[in-house]
C-alpha cells in the first residue's frame, strides 16, 4: 500500500513540474504571437491602451474596422469584438484593460443573443479567456459562473490552457498582418437562401447577462468612459428592421436609465438594401464594414467633441 | 423481482414439485416481470406511437397517453444483469443468492451500473462475497485503465462529439467526402466513448479489488462482423449469445434455422438499444451480414497480409456505415444523410481546430492499438522499460488536460 501511495504521489508530482512546464511555454507562446486570436487576446489583456473600443459580437467584430475609425477621428481604435461572444467575454475584456487603461469612447454593438436574451451557458463565453484567468477580474468571474471549484481547477496551467494548443502553436507562425482586431468578412449574399429563423422565437431575458450589462454601464460611468450602444446594419427592409425594435425595448430602458446612446441602424439606407454590402443576413462584408464605418464617424465626432 | 425469481425457481428444481415445463414458465414470467420496467420506461412511448401511426394509415384516430418519465440510468444494463442472473439459476448453473444485500450489490454495483459491462452472477457474487486485501498490481493496473479510459473519453470521444455533432445537425450544408468523415468520426467517438466508459468501470473495479470483464478488444481490427462481435461490446454478445442464441438453438440445428437464430439476436440486440427504428434497422443489419459471412464461409477464413488489411477496412467500413444508421434520429434522415454522401459541393470540414485535437488524440491510442494487435512482443519489451512506461502515463495526462474536453457531456450508452 504504502509504494502504491509513493507511486501516485510522485506521478502527481511529476504532472505538477509538467504543469509548470505548461504555465511557462503558453506564456511564451501568447506573448511572441504573431497573430489570430492568440495575439488578439494577449493584446487586450496586456497591451491594449487605445482611444476607441469596439466590444460585442461577431457583428462587433465584423462591421467596424478599427483603420477607418483612426484615420477618421485621430484616435487610436482597437475591436474587442469576439464572434459568438456577448455581455460575459466583453465585460471580463473590459475588466482586464480597465486596471491599466481608460479609453475614451467604447462603441458597444448589441445583439440581444449574447447581451441579455438566455441563449447557452453563459460559462461558454469564458472559454475563450480562460488562459487570462489569473486576472483577478476574470477569475471572479469564473468563479461567479462556473462552479466553486472552477477557482481550484484555474490554478492547473494545463487546464487553463486547454483546448489552446492548436491555435497558440499556428498563431506563432502565422501572421495575418496588423488589423487590429478586425476580422472582416469576404463573399457578397446569397439573397435565394434563407434567413436563420432565431429572431423569431421568443426570447426570454437572463437575468445573469442583464446585470454584467448593468455592471459595465456603471463601470464606465466610475471611468469617465463615454459609451454608445449601437446596432449595425442587417441585409433587411425598413418595415422588418422597425419589427426588430422590441427585442432593443431592455436595453433601451438601461440606456435612459443611464444617459447612454443608443444608435439603432439595423435598417441603414444605402447599406442594408445592397446585398453585395453583405456576406450573410445578418453581417456585412468587408466592403459593408468599410462603408458603415465611415458612415458612424459623423456619430462618434458628436460624442468625442 | 428476478431475486425472488431466483429462490422460487431454486425451490422448484431442489423439490422437483413441478415438472419441467411448469418451471420454464415461472422462468419465463420471472424474466417478463424482471423486464417490465425495461418495457415501459423504453419501449411504452415508441410503441404508442407506431399504434397510433399504423391506426392513423386506416383511418383511425386512437393515441396512448404518452408517459413523460425520467428513464433510469442503465436501466438496459443493470435489467440485462438482473434477468441473467435467474435465468442462470434456472438453469442450474449457480445457485440463488441467498444474501439479499449481497443481490443488490451485484445488481447496482457502481462502476458497471451505468453502462456495463454487464457482468454474469458467478464472476461477480463470489468476489462481491470475499474480503478484499489490497493488491498492488491490480490496484496498479486499475489506475492504468482509469487513466486511458478518461483519456478515451475525454480527449477522443467527447472532441470527435463536437464534430459529429455539428456534421450531424447540418449534413446538408456538407459534401459527401464531408458526411463521410462525420460517419467515420463517429465510429470513433462511440467506441472512445463506450470503451472509455467500460475501462474506466473496469479500472475502478480492479482498484477496489474486483475483476470485471472486459468489454472490447480493438473491434476496429475485426476481419469480418463476426469478429467484431466477438470483440465489440463483449459482455453483451456474451449475454445474447447465453439467454437468446443458445435457448433458441445456436448454431446446433439445421442451417437455415441458424441463420434465423442469428437474425433473431441481432434483432434483439437491436431494440435492447434502444425505442428507435434506427435502432432495429442497425441490428438486423449486422444480423444479415453475420448471415451472408456464415453463407459464404467469410467468418471462418485466416487472413494474412493485404487480404487481412482489406477485411478489416472492408469490416470497417460497414460498421461504420451501421452505426451512421444508429447515430440518425430517424430512418428519413439516415436516407438524407446517405443521401449526400454523393454531393459534390459543400463543406469538407466543420471545424478545422476540433479535427486536428481528434488527429491528436487518435494518435496515440492508434499507435497502441496497432502495437498491441500486430506487435503484442515489441510492445510488451516497450512495456518492460518502466521509465518509458511513466513517459507513457505523463504524455497522455497531460495530452488529457490539454486537448480534453471538459464541458461534462454524458456517455453514449449511457442512454441505452
Amino acid at each position: 500500500m504504502a509504494k502504491f501511495v509513493k507511486n501516485v504521489l510522485l506521478f502527481f508530482a511529476l504532472i505538477a513540474v509538467v504543469d509548470i512546464a505548461c504555465g511557462f511555454g503558453f506564456k511564451y507562446l501568447r506573448s511572441h504571437a504573431k497573430g489570430g486570436d492568440t495575439l488578439k487576446n494577449y493584446y487586450i489583456a496586456e497591451e491594449c491602451c487605445d482611444d476607441i473600443l469596439i466590444l460585442g459580437s461577431s457583428r462587433a467584430a465584423r462591421h467596424y474596422d478599427p483603420k477607418v475609425l483612426e484615420d477618421s477621428l485621430g484616435l487610436s481604435c482597437y475591436n474587442c469584438g469576439e464572434p459568438g461572444c456577448g455581455i460575459i467575454t466583453a465585460y471580463a475584456r473590459y475588466g482586464m484593460i480597465e486596471p491599466r487603461h481608460k479609453p475614451r469612447i467604447v462603441i458597444y454593438e448589441v445583439s440581444p443573443l449574447y447581451d441579455y436574451y438566455i441563449l447557452d451557458d453563459n460559462s461558454k463565453y469564458l472559454g475563450r479567456i480562460r488562459q487570462y484567468a489569473d486576472k483577478p477580474s476574470v477569475k471572479q468571474m469564473f468563479i461567479e459562473l462556473e462552479d466553486e471549484l472552477e477557482g481550484l481547477r484555474l490554478f492547473s496551467n494545463m487546464y487553463k490552457n486547454n483546448s489552446f494548443v492548436f491555435n497558440s502553436v499556428l498563431d506563432n507562425v502565422i501572421s495575418d498582418g496588423s488589423s487590429n482586431g478586425f476580422k472582416p468578412l469576404y463573399g457578397i449574399l446569397k439573397t435565394d437562401t434563407q434567413e436563420g429563423v432565431r429572431a423569431n422565437r421568443d426570447w426570454q431575458i437572463d437575468s445573469v447577462k442583464l446585470s454584467y450589462m448593468e455592471n459595465l454601464i456603471i463601470n464606465f460611468s466610475k471611468d469617465n468612459v463615454r459609451l454608445c450602444f449601437m446596432v449595425s446594419p442587417r441585409y433587411i427592409s425598413e418595415e422588418n428592421a422597425r419589427k426588430q425594435d422590441s427585442d432593443y425595448v431592455t436595453l433601451v430602458g438601461l440606456c435612459h436609465r443611464y444617459s447612454v446612446p443608443f444608435i439603432n441602424h439595423t435598417y441603414m439606407e444605402g447599406i442594408s438594401d445592397k446585398p453585395e454590402l453583405f456576406q450573410d443576413y445578418g453581417h456585412m462584408n468587408r466592403e459593408g464594414a468599410k462603408r458603415y464605418s465611415e458612415a458612424i464617424v459623423a456619430d462618434l465626432k458628436q460624442y468625442i467633441e | 423481482m428476478t431475486y425472488l425469481g431466483g429462490h422460487l425457481l431454486e425451490l422448484r428444481v431442489e423439490s422437483e414439485e413441478l415438472k419441467v415445463r411448469n418451471k420454464k414458465r415461472l422462468a419465463w414470467l420471472f424474466a417478463l416481470l424482471g423486464l417490465l420496467p425495461l418495457l415501459i420506461f423504453k419501449y411504452y412511448n415508441f410503441l404508442g406511437k407506431n399504434i397510433s401511426d399504423g391506426l392513423a394509415a386506416i383511418g383511425l384516430n386512437f393515441s396512448l397517453p404518452g408517459l413523460n418519465w425520467a428513464v433510469p440510468v442503465g436501466i438496459s444494463f443493470f435489467t440485462f444483469q438482473a434477468v441473467g442472473y435467474m435465468l442462470d439459476v434456472y438453469h442450474g448453473r449457480i445457485k440463488a443468492e441467498r444474501n439479499i444485500t449481497d443481490y443488490i450489490l451485484f445488481v447496482s454495483f457502481f462502476p458497471q451500473v451505468a453502462s456495463g459491462p454487464i457482468s454474469k452472477a458467478s464472476e461477480l457474487l463470489p468476489q462481491i462475497k470475499t474480503v478484499k486485501t489490497f493488491n498492488y498490481c491490480q490496484a496498479v493496473i486499475g489506475l492504468k485503465y482509469l487513466l486511458w479510459g478518461m483519456f478515451l473519453k475525454v480527449a477522443l470521444a467527447d472532441r470527435a462529439g463536437i464534430y459529429v455533432d455539428t456534421v450531424f445537425a447540418e449534413y446538408a450544408k456538407f459534401s459527401g467526402v464531408g458526411c463521410f468523415i462525420g460517419s467515420l468520426l463517429y465510429s470513433v467517438q462511440i467506441y472512445a466513448d463506450f470503451a472509455g466508459y467500460s475501462l474506466m468501470a473496469v479500472g475502478l473495479g480492479k482498484t477496489l479489488g474486483f475483476d470485471l470483464i472486459n468489454n472490447f478488444n480493438r473491434p476496429y481490427f475485426s476481419v469480418s462482423i463476426t469478429d467484431f462481435w466477438r470483440r465489440w461490446h463483449i459482455s453483451l454478445s456474451r449475454w445474447l449469445k447465453d439467454y437468446v442464441y443458445i435457448p433458441l438453438g445456436g448454431s446446433r440445428c439445421s442451417k437455415l434455422r441458424n441463420y434465423w437464430n442469428i437474425f433473431v439476436t441481432f434483432l434483439v440486440s437491436g431494440i435492447w438499444h434502444g425505442a428507435n427504428w434506427t435502432f432495429i434497422v442497425w441490428g438486423i443489419l449486422h444480423g444479415v451480414a453475420q448471415i451472408i459471412e456464415k453463407v459464404f464461409g467469410w467468418n471462418q477464413k485466416d487472413y494474412k497480409g493485404f487480404a487481412r488489411l482489406g477485411r478489416i477496412v472492408l469490416t470497417f467500413l460497414i460498421v461504420t456505415v451501421a452505426w451512421t444508421i444508429f447515430r440518425s434520429p430517424s430512418i428519413g434522415e439516415t436516407f438524407g444523410y446517405f443521401a449526400r454522401y454523393t454531393a459534390m459541393s459543400g463543406q469538407l470540414i466543420a471545424e478545422g481546430s476540433t479535427l486536428v485535437y481528434i488527429i491528436m488524440a487518435l494518435i496515440p491510442v492508434t499507435l497502441y492499438e496497432v502495437m498491441t494487435e500486430f506487435f503484442p512482443i515489441l510492445y510488451k519489451k516497450l512495456y518492460s522499460k518502466q521509465w518509458l512506461r511513466w513517459c507513457a502515463y505523463l504524455a497522455v495526462f497531460t495530452m488529457m488536460m490539454l486537448i480534453g474536453v471538459f464541458d461534462g457531456s454524458s456517455f453514449i450508452y449511457v442512454s441505452f
